[in-house]
Formats: structure tokens, C-alpha cells, sequence
């Protein structure tokens, strides 16, 4: 570095670090005017894989982005929404001041006015109706500092449990199923399987698109190891699939009948790992016939049942091959293929799943599942074999799920309803113990509907759009606007959420805060703050805690002489040190490519419950897996019992396709973001909706002909897809959910999965015709 | 966006650069001798000039408004002839190819029943260097959005030598299928396509295997 | 050479103190901060593990509380 750049390089620094300071800078900005970029890290945007990046700012403002070459997840490189992640902070229709709606329109007013209504309405909410009707939507695109200051807003300031996360919609049943199977949430192994593996199944994921790096990096092992297999079992045909070594394509929900089988093949010709079993596994069954949640007030608990082998097996016989091909359409030598190659003694395993397991109204069921085929094989938390739950966004694992950002969580796994868990909490965070509710009120869901129904009458909602995302849209989006209700939304952009709402707060994004994200691989990494927001717009996290100090719980908040997001992170930290869940240091996420967690004596955990890896488990025993967290299952994995249930609504002669949705590479989510790109926005302008080719031509559709598709909840027009990028199944249709003019989520269903109450995106019936 | 040359035949008249010719041309980015993308079924160039009654006829049958007129001639070709300019609206195959039935001369030849076989021109990765796919990172939209996707482009896999655990993903056009259409050009993520629609490139003589 | 701006707090009888002793380690530049329990300085280190020792040893300085980045400048380390 030249002694010109070094220069101004000490100078940034001193200005940023005086500005934290709180101190005036000692020589005029003017002077920090250089020509020069300066480059900070940072994780990407978007999705769950957490690529890194590099920032370039200029005067104040992004110029630039590039790869981080030294990041470990994508060394570099980046998918075209991470290439493009300069210009996401750029639209012209930021929002720069609190905006308050008079009758259709929305006016502006200051922050003092703003702040004190909400502030007017909480406190109006509790003396009307009490703590559960004050509600916050949060999100996985929160950082790791907002959600747990909204966490700690709502469970020790406000003493409510209604806040719920859009991640109940993205990644709940995956959880749920950690829980149920290890007694802690998160993957055991990390993106190095895809270096080390040999054998790939994926699982209703369209990696290919949705996780497009990590999915570079298992066809870059296929390139350089002619044994990798890549195996796509899915119900529609991708870019994945076309990639894939082999596609295997099963009804919808069928998933279910799919894993059993190939389970039953593995028990039957004895494949399975007797000595594994007997150490680590222990085997139940749970309810059956549990209901699809489409009621209002719809409750479920699971029950747990100890079961023999013996009677695993005998449970195992509706899935022979031959009645999963039934079933499924797989065809039954295909089913003992797999579980060949599933149990192959020479072969190491690994599943891949996102949404077509999680967002299922057998959510959880399905995880289980496919955890039962790495245990009855032992092929589980060793370098490239065992199960990886892929997250969908950036912060679903590194703060709805790790901070507890859900209405029966607290931090690092903990629940509400375990009275020592609220002890600690209620000892970290400094408030009596009967301040934190003991019981859990709404899920995203049930929330949305409380809203409806008058249950809930303030509603917050940051960082996410669930009134395009959620599923039946159309019924919440005209409950936000029912008299009685005050629903704020803080965003950086307009939004169909934003159009609903009373008070819309324009919110700082990304790297105009200081802030983490922890991706699926449990790397949570850090980024400085590089650049200031536009106008008015303040971090989220500012913004809670404005209304905290007027709700007089300020304090809460409040780290003398400390810095905030520094030491609101250690504060964080204390609940998951000792437990497994450790994180680092802040100072470590300041200066690495972020660090993977549990971090003990400096090291992280790269393969957690594998003796040779983890402190943890080496603790546990000398040699092998332990699967420590399960206490109370005697440190054993569970091994569950569930059966194929059909889905909640099927196509019948009124409704006879099935409709799927999801995303493509190009857009993220609801395309809030991306569409405002117009790169990316020209790459795919609108919605459409694929048709099976036979299917469109018994209706007489032809490639771009104009559409209506209708369900029970809505209709909508859309043009057709044919022999493109995706081919669904026979039968079904398949429309992504980025476009805000075509919104598919009126159509879909809010059935969900009775354990997880994660809804079901990828099941309900629609009817296709043809309109022009 | 910079003006291109003025085509020659202008030259010497004097005629200033309107806004809407300025536009046409600068928004074309297509030099006075390039190559022009006309509707489907215009085939061999010497042909379609001979028949072509500059009726307009096709463009107003369009839907998309992809097929324009060009009444400067400064996109370079005959005076009044249609052009479709790939960047601004590339053609969508519409499956009853209503530009082809509206020509009442059969300068868009009516044998011509499937759009997918329409051969306007081929698809060419020009600027190597700037394609994204090429560098390793994850693009490919050209070929996501292609309507002859796996017949026109696929991709082909390597390893990128650099991270040593990456792929790369290289479009690789497929010239025997490819129609000419100009959805890749359009939905190229970059400023200036990496990859645009030039000559129609005959089948290949080549004996050698691939 | 990785170079940061970091914030210390130190107890008020002992700011003189620190400020003298920071300004004898290498790699540090006190910036001017009018500040009774702060002191701000850039710190400039051959790699990472210099820096960590640098660091380390601000913290360890009797009258120092603790020891805030604001910012981390590294792009020297990277790659082309």
C-alpha cells in the first residue's frame, strides 16, 4: 500500500473511530475527500448462504462490490443478486421520513411524532387489551443486534410473547425437527461436505437457484472426483435436476412415503449400523392424524412414545417398495436404488433440503425422516457425510433462530415455558423473572390472523413484507386495514406491507448499520457500518429502543460508557457460553470472515457431536458421536416413526392442479430489493406460471399465452411458462412469488405443519385456464 | 450511451441527428454495416429486401412492440424495413407467429409454422471477458431465460482453477437451434450484453470431433 | 498491514497516563479527542497476530477498561 493510501486509510479510521466516539472529527471531512475507495467486509444481502463481500465506498456512498476473495464460502465470488449489491441501497423510492397514512394518503411527520404515537399505542394496547395484543412480525433478515434487541423489547420491556419471525415461514419445521431429533437447532456439519462428500440427495431444493454457490461448489467436487453423485428427488424439473446426475421424481407430499421406503429397504436387507443404534439412537413414535392448522385458534402438541426396532420395522412395512411407488409414482426399483446408495458402506452421504421439506404441512415429519436415514446409517456429523439443513435467508440461523426471536423462544435453543430458561434469561437481562410470559401466544400465522379477528391490536412489523409473503394474503392484507387495528412497518422501500399500514418507519439497510448475519453453515459474520442512510432512515434497532425509553423500560438498553452493538453482543453472547452454542468474542467477527460457532479456546467447531471436533462431545466419551444436547433423551438422537398424511387441500375435479411456488436466482423473496436493480429486473420482469408441456397442450397454452389461475382464496392472470427454466410435474404448476403485480400468496393456502407451524407454500389446488 | 457513425449514405445530406433518430440509433448500438435482427422468417437478406413492402404490417402485429420500423434508415439498413433490436425487445416466438401471417407479401415466409424454427440470426458470447459466468460467478441468466433452453444453450462445467472449489458455468450456444430471438442480449445482466445476436452462422462443416 | 481506529476507555486519573504510555507502542497514532474518559488512536500492524498482541496489550494497560474497534481496514490482505 502506497504511503498516499495508507494515509488516508489512518484517516478514515480516526474519523470512524472518533464518530464512535461521539466526539467531533479534528480535522474538516473535506480533507477525507480523496479520490480513493475505501473496502469493508461484509456478508451478502441475500440468501443463507452468506457469501462474503467487499463494500466499496466513495464519499459516502457505495460505488462498488466485489467478491471477498477471502472468504471461505464463496472465495470471490457471488451469484448476480451478490454482484449487483451496490445498487440495492439506490432505488429512487427509498423511504426517508416516517410517513403517517390520513385516510389514502400518507403525510410526513418527524421522528419525535412518530416515535411518541407508537409509543401512544402500545401503551393504549396494554390498558385495552393487554400484553399478547401487542404484536411484533420480525424476521430473519434482522441482524443479530436488532433481533435481539426486539427479543429483549418484547419479552422483558413489554412482557409479551407475540413476537414471531418470517423465518416460522422459511425454516420452523427444520427446527422443529433439530429439536425433536438432537435437542439443538442447527446443522452438525458445515459447507465442507460439499468438498468432501460423495454422494449428494437433495431434497425438493432447487440449490441450483436458491443456494447457487453452494451448489457451484458440489458440482466443482463432481468435477474433480468422478464418483460424486448428485441425486435430485423432486417434484419438479430445475436447472437443479438438469445438473443433477440423476432426477427422481416424486408426487407431491409423497416425500414422506418416499424417505420411509427407502428406510424400509435399508432395515429389511439389514443396512443398517447395529453398533451406531445401540450407542447413539433411541426410537419413538408421535401422534398421528394431527390436522393441518387451517382453523383459527388450531392448537397441537406433539406426544412422544418409546418404540422397539421391532416395532419400527413392522411400522416400516406400509412402506415396501412397491406401495411407495403407489404412492409417490417412484418407481419401486428406483426406491431400493436409492437406499443402496444411501446405506453403500463406501460411500459418503449427505442431504440437502430447504423449502419443499420445511414449508410442508408435514414439515417437521419430513426433517425427521431423513434424519432416520443418516442414523440408521451412522452417516452423520463427519466430514462429508450427514444431513444439512439449508437456511433460506441471511439471518434465519444467526438471529431468529440462535437469538430466539419467536414467541416460545429466548436465546441459545432456550424456551419460555422452562422456568429455569427464564431464570437465566430474566438474570441476563436484568428484569424479575415474572416479567418474561411464560406462555407462547402467536405464531406468524395465528398472528396474522389475530390482527383479523381484533386478538392482536398493534402490530410491528420490520425488516420483511408478510403482507406479499404470508400465505392467503388476501385475508390479512384487509385485516391490517380493519378499524381498531395500528400497524406500523419499518423498510426501506415501499412495499405491499407498507401499503397496509398506519405508520410506515423508514429503516437503514445493511451496511448503513454496524451489524452480523450467521448463515446455515453457523458462521456468524460481522460488518461495520460504511455508509449513512438516505434522509431520515434510521437502523430498526434504534427505532425499538426510541420507544423503549418512552415506554419507560429504556434502561433495558442502556451500556454506559460502553459501545451499543458491542456490547449489546457480549450481553447476547453470555447465553450460549458453556451450552454448546458458544459464540467468539466480537472482537474476533470484527477482524475474521466471520467464525463458525460453537467457538471453544479459540477454535471453531466445524463437526459438532464428533469427538475428534468438538470439546463438547470429546467430554462426553473418548471415541465417536455424542449427541450431548439430548439430555433428556440420555445424549441420544431420535429416531421417529412418521407416517405419509396426505396434504391439507388436494386437486379434485373443481381445483385439479396442484400449485407450487417459490423463487428463481434472479429475485430475492418478494423482490423488494432485486426488481428495483434493473439489471435484474429486465433478466425476469414478471411472474409467470409453468405448465407441464402435456398439460398446456391439452389446454391449448402455448409458451407467453395469458392465463388465469384460481384457487379457493383468489385469482390471477399470469403469463405461461412452457419447456423453460422448469418443468413441474404432470399435474401441477409452478409460480414464483417476487412479483409484487402478481401476487401468487392470494391464492395459497394457510394450512401448516401442526409441530412446526411452518405453512405449506408448495401444496394447494388451483385451476388453470386459458385466456388469450 | 455514446452516438455511433452516422451511416455513410447520410453523409453528405446534412440532415441533423433528431432526438427520436439519435435515440433509435444510440439505443440500437448497431453501426451502419453491422448485422440486423429481422422478424422471423425474413431468411437470406437479398430476399427479404426484394419482397419487403415497408407496409408495416408486422410490426403492427407484434405484441410486444418488438418489431420497429426503422423510417431513419440510420439503423443502417434499407430505409423503412423492419428491425428488431434485441436490447430494447427482443422477439418472444409468439407460437402463431402473427407478424409472419400479417406479411402480405411473404417477405416473412409464410412456410415458416413454428417460431422455434425461425433462424433470424445466432447467438454469440462477444465480450469474453466481461461475461460473469465466464469469471465463476453464478449468472447463466442468458441461458435460464432461453426459450430453446438445453437445445440452443447449455452449460458446460470446469473448475475454476482459481478457488479450486467452485465451478464455472459457461453458456455455450448451440448454433444448429438457436433462433435468433435475443432474449439472451436482453436479459444480460451487464451494462452492454456480453452476449448479442449477430449473422446467422451456417451449420458446421467442421469433421473434427468436439 | 491491517490498520483499525479504535476507541479506549480509561478511568479518568489515569487518561494522562495511558495517553503516554500508548504513544510509546509502535504501530499507534493518538488521534486528538477531547475526551476525559476516551482516547482515540489508528493502529497499524504488520499482519493480524501483530495486532491481536497490540491490542492485547492496550487492554492490559493498568486504567483501561476496554478497548472498542470502529473500524478495520485490511484490504492489503486480500487477494487480487
Amino acid at each position: 500500500m502506497d504511503i498516499g493510501r495508507r494515509t488516508f486509510i489512518k484517516g478514515a479510521a480516526a474519523a470512524a473511530a472518533l464518530a464512535a466516539a461521539g466526539l467531533p472529527a479534528a480535522f474538516p471531512k473535506a480533507a477525507l475527500a480523496d479520490d480513493g475507495l475505501t473496502w469493508g467486509k461484509a456478508p451478502c444481502r441475500f440468501c443463507g448462504t452468506g457469501c462474503g463481500v467487499l463494500v466499496g465506498v466513495r464519499n459516502g456512498k457505495i460505488v462498488a462490490t466485489k467478491g471477498d476473495a477471502l472468504a471461505p464460502v464463496n472465495k470471490g465470488l457471488n451469484c448476480v443478486k451478490g454482484y449487483n449489491l451496490s445498487k440495492i441501497l439506490y432505488g429512487e423510492d427509498r423511504l426517508t421520513k416516517p410517513l403517517l397514512r390520513q385516510g389514502d394518503k400518507f403525510v410526513p411527520i418527524s421522528w419525535d411524532k412518530a416515535l411518541d404515537l407508537v409509543a401512544e399505542k402500545i401503551r393504549e394496547t396494554l390498558a385495552s387489551s393487554g400484553p399478547d395484543a401487542v404484536a411484533m412480525f420480525g424476521s430473519g433478515q434482522w441482524t443479530v443486534h436488532e433481533g435481539y434487541v426486539a427479543s429483549k423489547f418484547m419479552k422483558a420491556g413489554i412482557g409479551s410473547n407475540s413476537i414471531d419471525p418470517n423465518a416460522r415461514f422459511c425454516m420452523a419445521s427444520a427446527v422443529a425437527a433439530f429439536m425433536n431429533t438432537f435437542g439443538s437447532d442447527e446443522p452438525m456439519g458445515n459447507y465442507e461436505d460439499l468438498d468432501l462428500g460423495d454422494t449428494y440427495f437433495l431434497w425438493g431444493a432447487n440449490m441450483s437457484e436458491c443456494h447457487p454457490i453452494l451448489f457451484s461448489r458440489m458440482t466443482a467436487n463432481r468435477l474433480k472426483n468422478p464418483k460424486v453423485q448428485i441425486i435430485d428427488l423432486a417434484t419438479r424439473f430445475t436447472r437443479t435436476s438438469q445438473e443433477a446426475d440423476r432426477y427422481v421424481e416424486f408426487q407431491p407430499q409423497t416425500d414422506l412415503a418416499l424417505a420411509n421406503g427407502i428406510a424400509h429397504v435399508i432395515v429389511r436387507e439389514g443396512l443398517y449400523d447395529e453398533a451406531f443404534l445401540a450407542e447413539n439412537v433411541t426410537l419413538k413414535k408421535g401422534k398421528t392424524d394431527i390436522g393441518y392448522g387451517v382453523e383459527d385458534k388450531f392448537s397441537f402438541s406433539d406426544k412422544g412414545e418409546a418404540i422397539s426396532f421391532d416395532q419400527y420395522r413392522a411400522f416400516l412395512k406400509d412402506y415396501s417398495p412397491e406401495k411407495v411407488e403407489a404412492i409417490s409414482g417412484v418407481p419401486a426399483a428406483t426406491v431400493e436404488e436409492l437406499a443402496k446408495l444411501y446405506a453403500d458402506k463406501n460411500r459418503k452421504v449427505c442431504s440437502y433440503w430447504t423449502m419443499g421439506f420445511n414449508q410442508h404441512t408435514r414439515g417437521t415429519w419430513v426433517n425427521n425422516l431423513v434424519y432416520n436415514l443418516h442414523l440408521l446409517t451412522g452417516k452423520i456429523a463427519k466430514p462429508g457425510e450427514g444431513p444439512f439443513s439449508l437456511t433460506g435467508q441471511p439471518s434465519a440461523c444467526g438471529t431468529a433462530r440462535e437469538v430466539g426471536t419467536f414467541t416460545h423462544r429466548l436465546p441459545a435453543d432456550m424456551v419460555v415455558t422452562n422456568p429455569e430458561h427464564r431464570r437465566k434469561a430474566a438474570d441476563i437481562w436484568k428484569v424479575p423473572v415474572e416479567k418474561i410470559p411464560a406462555k407462547p401466544t402467536y405464531h406468524a400465522t395465528e398472528m396474522l390472523r389475530a390482527l383479523d379477528r381484533g386478538d392482536i391490536r398493534f402490530l410491528w412489523v420490520q425488516c420483511n413484507n408478510p403482507f406479499q409473503a404470508a400465505p392467503n394474503t388476501g385475508r390479512f392484507r384487509a385485516a391490517a386495514r380493519k378499524e381498531g387495528r395500528f400497524v406500523v412497518v419499518s423498510d426501506a422501500y415501499p412495499t405491499k406491507s407498507t401499503e397496509v399500514a398506519d405508520l410506515i418507519l423508514p429503516s437503514a439497510m445493511w451496511v448503513e448499520k454496524e451489524g452480523m448475519f450467521g448463515n446455515a453453515e453457523r458462521r456468524t459474520q460481522h460488518w461495520f457500518k460504511q455508509v449513512d442512510p438516505p434522509g431520515e432512515a434510521k437502523e430498526d434497532l434504534w427505532q425499538l429502543i426510541e420507544v423503549a425509553r418512552r415506554l419507560g423500560f429504556g434502561k433495558l438498553f442502556e451500556y454506559p460508557g460502553q459501545d451499543l452493538h458491542h456490547a449489546l453482543f457480549e450481553e447476547y453472547r453470555r447465553f450460549g457460553l458453556g451450552i454448546g452454542k458458544d459464540l467468539a468474542p466480537y472482537e474476533v467477527y470484527q477482524k475474521e470472515r466471520g467464525v463458525i460457532w460453537p467457538y471453544v479456546n479459540g477454535e471453531s467447531v466445524k463437526w459438532r457431536y464428533n469427538t475428534e471436533y468438538d470439546p463438547y462431545a470429546k467430554k462426553e466419551k473418548e471415541k465417536g458421536i455424542s449427541f450431548y444436547k439430548n439430555k433428556k433423551e440420555h445424549k441420544k438422537a431420535v429416531l421417529w416413526a412418521r407416517p405419509y398424511e396426505p396434504a391439507a387441500e388436494v386437486p379434485d375435479g373443481d381445483y385439479p392442479f396442484w400449485l407450487c411456488t417459490g423463487r428463481v436466482l434472479e429475485h430475492w423473496h418478494t423482490g423488494t430489493m432485486t426488481r428495483r436493480v434493473p439489471a435484474l429486473h429486465r433478466a425476469v420482469p414478471e411472474a409467470l406460471v409453468e405448465l407441464h408441456p402435456e398439460d398446456a397442450s391439452r389446454l391449448g397454452i402455448r409458451n407467453r399465452d395469458r392465463v388465469l389461475l384460481t384457487s379457493r382464496r383468489g385469482s390471477l392472470e399470469l403469463r405461461a411458462s412452457v419447456g423453460e427454466r422448469g418443468v413441474p410435474g404432470k399435474g401441477s404448476v409452478f409460480v414464483p412469488f417476487f412479483d409484487e403485480h402478481r401476487m401468487i400468496n392470494d391464492l395459497t393456502l394457510d394450512a401448516f405443519c401442526p409441530i412446526s407451524k411452518q405453512p405449506d407454500y408448495k401444496k394447494c389446488a388451483v385451476k388453470v385456464e386459458r385466456i388469450g | 450511451m455514446s452516438e455511433k457513425p452516422r451511416h455513410s449514405r447520410l453523409a453528405g445530406a446534412g440532415v441533423a441527428l433528431l432526438g427520436a433518430a439519435a435515440a433509435f440509433l444510440s439505443l440500437g448500438g448497431r453501426s451502419g454495416n453491422a448485422f440486423l435482427l429481422r422478424p422471423p422468417g425474413a431468411g437470406e437478406p437479398q430476399r427479404f429486401l426484394s419482397r419487403c413492402l415497408r407496409c408495416g404490417a408486422c410490426a403492427k402485429a407484434c405484441p410486444y412492440g418488438s418489431i420497429r420500423m426503422d423510417e431513419t434508415g440510420l439503423a443502417g439498413g434499407e430505409l423503412g424495413t423492419p428491425v428488431i433490436l434485441p436490447r430494447q425487445k427482443p422477439c418472444y416466438l409468439c407460437a402463431d407467429l402473427p407478424c409472419v401471417k400479417a406479411c402480405p407479401s411473404g417477405a416473412l415466409d409464410a412456410q415458416l409454422r413454428d417460431a422455434k424454427k425461425a433462424r433470424m440470426g445466432t447467438a454469440v458470447i462477444l465480450e469474453r471477458e466481461e461475461c460473469l459466468s465466464l469469471k465463476g460467478l453464478r449468472c447463466e441468466v442468458c441461458y435460464r431465460n432461453c426459450p430453446l433452453i438445453e437445445k440452443a444453450v447449455t452449460v458446460e462445467n470446469y473448475l475454476n482453477a482459481r478457488t479450486g472449489r467452485h465451478a464455472v458455468y459457461e453458456p455455450v450456444i448451440h448454433k444448429e437451434h438457436c433462433t435468433g430471438c435475443g432474449i439472451c442480449e436482453h436479459s444480460c445482466i451487464l451494462d452492454r450484453p456480453a452476449i448479442r445476436v449477430g449473422e446467422l452462422q451456417p451449420e458446421s462443416e467442421n469433421l473434427y470431433e468436439g | 498491514m491491517p490498520v483499525s481506529g479504535v476507541v479506549v476507555r480509561v478511568e479518568r486519573s489515569r487518561r494522562e497516563q495511558v495517553r503516554q504510555r500508548m504513544e510509546e507502542m509502535e504501530g499507534v497514532e493518538l488521534q486528538p479527542a477531547e475526551s476525559p474518559e476516551l482516547l482515540v488512536a489508528t493502529l497499524e500492524s504488520a499482519g493480524y497476530r501483530q495486532e491481536h498482541e497490540l491490542t492485547d496489550r492496550i487492554q492490559a494497560l493498568e486504567g483501561v477498561f476496554g478497548l472498542s474497534v470502529a473500524y478495520h481496514n485490511f484490504e492489503d490482505m486480500v487477494e487480487a
